[in-house]
């Protein structure tokens, strides 16, 4: 009775094993139930068990259950011979399966396996469901159970090559020898023989370790079969298996779980929401473009590459603001666990700086010297370097500089090569020498031989240009303000400024003898003219010198040297209320106009020389009066007073421009031969040049002096203009006036000429250009007058 | 171990100061000519290595210093450097002309000036130099430093001189010619008798209106050029007999002057104006020929060498040169005309080319205006030029420096000098120091 009880079990346990996981396992016990009769408890159980059966389960079970015995069927004939080894393996298998539920669920199945193999050749869908091959019957006998089956191996684990020189395989308990099997292990001639012999010999296989032959059975041959096409091993595992769907779409009478429907499941989502903002930002941003085709990459140049061998590290793209973090400063030597002795600080180094405030130290730690790295203790500062190191990171925004990638040599102007611009002076040749106080003012001869230069010791020297020679002196009792040369060449008339007076004195030998008795001939000329009521209230005119008397005469009762011929001829005196300080000629010569700032309303006479005239051009004062020029070709008249530059039309008499240099002081002003460009020089260091076509604003304002200009010239044939200045320098620059309107005036800084020295903060007074040659003389404070060729 | 290392080290790549060239000397004078072999001499060899070697070859017994040419030029460096700067191997055969050396030119006397001089001429076969001054005086010096007259007569400095060549040798009797600041001319007569020293002016030539540069007299002594400030060069005939006897007018009395000419000066007129310079002329030469047709060079402000033909008072020739033109000379032996210029610069011109004047030359090494040059009369590649920066240099233009350097006056007083003069031995200089320099210099 008690087999047939285990028998019923283990057969409902091998039906519940078959079940497929289609079959609910309620179904499965329902069936069990009614096939069984009443047995609850059994029921019950195989319920209980079913889940655990059912998810290893195949559908295709049942089929493949069926070509199994179609397979049994075909090699029967192979199979008797080894019943008993495939009942073995069944058996295993069996236990593999369920090795602990085996003896508590067999006994109750077993009763109904009669009942339901009826059931299931009654009604094809339970055999189409059942999943697995039913094991074949295990004989109840005694030797059925291989549990307790002897192996046939007694010497134990040892390695069997040790007595392979042995006529014993090893020893056994008793420690007797035990002898090699004869049928073991066989010589080729046996094994030739047992192949030509034994039907089976081409499925048996030494076993070692229980030296005898062993024949396979049909299952194992597949089971090789299979290993070797690479499949899994058990026939019955099927790794495709379909998936069940517990939880479906259809509403179930007894859902598996009751849980209510959780409130995401009707609440748009937030993430979703924010995920496709993104998107439509990125979209509105141009980021984006929908329905954009993205660029193929199958171009093979257009591919990005990583340089395996590149040196350089391509940049990572991390997004248009990403700002990546500074990098931090490398380890100095003294951060070295031993550096060298000169970085490790002495007691009182070390005490100095544990004695400092924290924040006021230089470093925030203290060079340390350890004998070895295994001797070198924790970092304890470690979590506050992080944490500095992350407040720095965290406090210190980051922001994305635009740096504009210019060039600086492309945004100075081409400038044509001074080489290019030759003729201009380059170096001194020749230093005059004689004057003993400051040299305010020179001025060269019309004829460019000769240079007369007054100066504050009182006198005025006549100088030989060429040779540097002083070939005269006339002293005076004030020291001289302004010397100027009449520009006609068909006078040699000299106006020398001294205090309040203007002496016009005829030098004769500078020119030949008859200009100078043409030059001698418009003073006595004058002399006889008588001034107008006008004129006389201005100043006084008065014929002094030499008088009418013979040249000869004088020359006689003075004796050499200086020469004779170059003593000072007959002289004009104009005698003015206040000092005069600046006089200029009309380029005719019959002009001469005079500045006395202290004047006032009288700061600037315009004089005619043959007409013995004076006249007061302004009748109220616009500023203090610093320069006064005759323009070169028109009837204009340039006055640049502290702040601006008043250019006057004589002939309509009104105010035609004012030139606005923005400076605080003009200190002199100089027009270009051709009249339409004006340079004017700054006490703020500044040079003006003016297009007068242009604006009444500087063209260009050029600062290349370190103190205030005292003097600026043009040449009168070279395209060259020159500023002298208290710095000692004067700067040489390249000026080329096109007669092209449209053309802008050139101009190029190309020499600057330092001989000058400074005494009492005053360098260059005046400069001044050669009437033929690229040469420019200049005077200076210390005495001298340079020539540089 | 180490001898044959180092012989290894010699054997395989000799050091470059042992290498060795094949040279062959050759002369062109004659009573210093070796044997026309090439013979292998060590490439460091500089001029004083080499003129040791001809030495030996001529086995003369008091050495004899000579200086080297290779391809005209005065080798200055080492044979190796030569060869080095010019990419030539040592296996090339050097062609080495040998001259025997000049002695540096010694300072041979000084003569004390009054004044700054501004110009020197020394006469060509008498012991005589005329010096022209800036105290409106020239002055006449024999060679052993006594003046012998005061030339008396204008009124501003003077600033050129000139002899005027004699056609027939007088032995005492001289003509020169002075021009100056007061755009006067002076023709002159000398006497240098033993009694006594008698000058007295000639005549006067009017005609221009600004300084007098410059005055040259032609080989032949019949005419003369001067060239003004004014811009023009007239053409003088230098005979006293073609003269506008003057009126007796009202005149300075010139003390020194005889008592011929208290009543007056012959006046004489140019019989020739060349126009052409644009600015003034400073500088004017005759080409160095006996012929009457000899090519008059002028050079002048307007950056200018032109070259003239005076018979037909034609400008054949102009060249520009950037620069002023401070004196000009042109060399009888090599033809060439050397000018000195305010670049600091001389340039060597060869009038005979067919374009017309070329620079041949610059020749830098003055530090300041270039202010006279003057040809050696007895080498064909020697000057001499002086300078503002208080030099006298003596050039050969083989040589691209100069040869030799003379004191001209003191450097830290910036003093100038204006002239000088070659005259045989001698060169003469004079300048704001005022003295008459004259070194004994037989290039």
């Amino acid at each position: 009775m008690k087999g047939s009880r285990s028998q019923q079990k283990r057969k409902a346990a091998a039906l519940a094993e078959q079940e497929d996981s289609v079959v609910s396992p309620l179904e499965t016990a329902m069936t069990a139930l009614a096939g069984a009769g009443a047995d609850s408890d059994a029921a019950v159980h195989s319920s209980d068990q079913a889940p655990d059966a059912g998810d290893s389960g195949d559908s295709d079970g049942g089929d493949e259950s069926a070509e199994d015995e179609e397979d049994e069927e075909e090699e029967e004939e192979g199979d008797e011979l080894n019943d008993e080894s495939g009942d073995e393996d069944d058996d295993s298998e069996l236990d593999e399966i369920d090795p602990d539920e085996w003896p508590s669920s067999s006994e109750d199945s077993e009763a109904d396996s009669e009942s339901d193999e009826t059931a299931a050749a009654r009604d094809p869908t339970v055999k189409v469901l059942r999943r697995k091959v039913p094991y074949p019957e295990i004989d109840p006998v005694y030797d059925a159970d291989d549990s307790d089956e002897e192996t046939t191996n007694t010497i134990g684990n040892v390695p069997k090559e040790w007595y392979e020189d042995f006529p014993h395989v090893g020893y056994s308990i008793d420690g007797k020898p035990i002898m090699k099997g004869t049928e073991g292990k066989k010589d080729q001639l046996d094994e030739f023989l047992s192949l030509q012999d034994d039907p089976n010999a081409w499925r048996s296989v030494y076993d070692d370790v229980e030296d005898k032959d062993i024949v396979l059975t049909k299952e194992e041959l597949e089971m090789v079969k299979r290993i070797q096409k690479g499949e899994f091993p058990d026939a019955t595992s099927n790794p495709y298996e379909d998936q069940v769907e517990w939880f479906s779409s259809q509403t179930l009478a007894t859902p598996l779980s009751a849980a209510p429907e959780p409130k995401r499941r009707f609440v748009p989502s937030k993430w979703e929401a924010q995920r496709i903002m993104h998107i439509v930002r990125a979209i509105r941003s141009g980021r984006v473009v929908p329905g954009a085709k993205k660029p193929k990459t199958t171009d093979l140049h257009n591919q990005n590459f990583f340089d395996i061998w590149g040196d350089a590290i391509e940049p990572v793209d991390r997004g248009i603001m990403h700002i990546a973090a500074p990098k931090q400063a490398l380890p100095h030597h003294d951060e070295s666990y031993n550096p060298p002795e000169e970085y490790v600080p002495t007691e009182a180094e070390a005490a100095e700086w544990k004695a400092l405030d924290a924040a006021d130290r230089p470093k925030n730690y203290l060079p340390r010297k350890h004998e070895n790295l295994r001797s070198v203790p924790g970092y304890d500062r470690f979590i506050q370097e992080r944490f500095d190191r992350c407040l720095d990171l965290y406090l210190c925004p980051r922001v994305i500089k635009k740096k504009m990638n210019i060039d600086p040599e492309s945004l100075i102007p081409k400038l044509p090569n001074p080489r290019d611009l030759l003729p201009f002076p380059t170096q001194l040749a020749i230093t005059f020498k004689g004057h003993k106080g400051r040299i305010r003012s020179f001025s060269i001869d019309p004829t460019g031989q000769y240079m007369a230069s007054g100066s504050d010791d009182r006198t005025v020297r006549l100088w030989d240009l060429l040779s540097g020679r002083c070939v005269n002196v006339w002293t005076f009792d004030e020291g001289v303000a302004s010397v100027v040369w009449n520009p006609s060449k068909s006078l040699s008339l000299l106006a020398i400024v001294v205090g309040p007076k203007v002496n016009l004195v005829s030098v004769p030998g500078v020119a030949g003898p008859e200009i100078t008795a043409a030059t001698e001939a418009l003073i006595n000329h004058i002399a006889t003219l008588q001034s107008s009521p006008t004129t006389a209230a201005l100043c006084q005119w008065m014929r002094t010198g030499p008088a009418a008397a013979p040249v000869e005469a004088a020359s006689d009762a003075e004796a050499p040297p200086p020469p004779t011929r170059f003593s000072a001829g007959a002289r004009l005196v104009l005698t003015f209320d206040k000092a005069v300080t600046y006089l200029t000629w009309h380029r005719k010569g019959d002009y001469l106009s005079t500045v006395s700032p202290d004047a006032n309303t009288r700061a600037v006479l315009i004089h005619q020389l043959t007409k013995r005239v004076t006249q007061n051009p302004f009748k109220t004062a616009k500023g203090l009066v610093q320069r006064v020029t005759f323009h070169p070709t028109k009837p204009f008249f340039f006055v640049a007073t502290q702040r601006y530059v008043r250019v006057y039309n004589l002939a309509s008499q009104k105010l035609a421009t004012k030139l606005q240099p923005s400076t605080k002081w003009i200190s002199s002003l100089a027009v270009h031969p051709q009249g339409d460009n004006v340079i004017v020089g700054t006490y703020d260091k500044r040079l003006a040049w003016f297009d007068m076509d242009l604006s009444s604003k500087p063209y260009k304002t050029l600062r290349y002096h370190k103190q205030a200009i005292r003097n600026v010239s043009f040449h009168p044939r070279y395209p060259l203009f020159a500023s002298a200045s208290d710095d000692g320098n004067v700067n040489v620059f390249h000026g080329m006036v096109y007669s092209d309107l449209l053309m802008n005036p050139l101009i190029v800084p190309v020499k600057t000429l330092r001989a000058h020295q400074t005494v009492d903060g005053l360098g260059v007074l005046h400069c001044e250009f050669h009437p033929t040659q690229p040469w420019i003389i200049s005077s200076g404070a210390d005495g001298t007058l340079k020539l540089f060729s | 171990m180490s001898p044959v290392h180092d012989s290894n080290a010699a054997g395989s790549a000799p050091p470059k100061g042992d290498a060795q060239v094949q040279v062959r000397f050759r002369t062109r004078q004659s009573q210093h000519a070796v044997a026309d072999t090439a013979i292998l001499v060590p490439a460091k060899l500089r001029r004083y290595g080499l003129s040791e070697i001809i030495n030996h070859l001529l086995e003369s017994e008091k050495p004899i210093p000579f200086n080297f040419l290779i391809d005209g030029k005065f080798l200055q460096t080492s044979l190796n450097a030569y060869l080095e700067a010019n990419a030539l191997s040592t296996e090339n055969v050097l062609d080495i002309e040998y001259v025997q050396a000049t002695l540096p030119p010694t300072e041979a006397a000084t003569f004390e000036h009054d004044e700054w001089i501004s110009s020197v001429e020394g006469h060509p076969v008498a012991s005589l130099v005329l010096t022209g001054s800036y105290d409106s005086q020239a002055r006449v010096w024999d060679r052993s430093g006594t003046c012998k007259a005061v030339l008396k007569g204008h009124e501003g400095a003077v600033k050129a001189v000139a002899w005027i060549p004699l056609r027939e040798a007088t032995g005492t009797k001289h003509r020169f010619l002075t021009g100056g600041q007061d755009h006067k001319i002076f023709g002159w007569e000398y006497t240098n008798e033993a009694a006594a020293a008698t000058t007295r002016i000639a005549y006067e030539c009017v005609g221009h209106t600004g300084s007098v540069d410059a005055l040259a007299a032609h080989r032949n002594g019949l005419q003369f050029a001067s060239a003004s400030y004014d811009g023009s060069v007239l053409i003088w005939s230098t005979d006293p007999t073609d003269v506008e006897e003057a009126e007796p007018r009202k005149r300075r009395k010139v003390p020194g002057l005889s008592s011929a000419e208290t009543g007056g000066i012959a006046l004489k007129r140019a019989i020739k104006r060349l126009t052409g310079h644009v600015g003034a002329v400073s500088t004017l030469t005759y080409e160095q020929s006996s012929d009457t047709s000899a090519a008059l060079y002028t050079g002048g402000w307007d950056h200018s060498v032109r070259i003239w033909d005076v018979e037909s008072s034609t400008n054949t020739a102009t060249m520009n040169c950037e620069k002023v033109i401070l004196d000009m000379d042109h060399s009888a032996l090599s033809k060439l005309i050397v000018s000195g210029h305010t670049d600091n610069f001389i340039r060597l011109w060869d009038p005979r080319a067919d374009d017309g004047l070329v620079v041949k030359l610059k020749f830098g090494s003055h530090t300041n205006w270039v202010s006279s040059v003057k040809w050696s009369p007895t080498s064909a590649y020697a000057f001499a030029s002086c300078s503002y920066d208080s030099t006298v240099k003596v050039w050969d233009i083989r040589s691209t420096t100069p040869l030799y350097t003379l004191s001209g006056g003191d450097v830290a007083k910036d003093e100038k000098v204006f002239a000088v003069d070659w005259v045989g031995d001698y060169i003469f200089s004079g300048g704001e120091d005022a003295q008459l320099r004259s070194f004994s210099c037989n290039v």
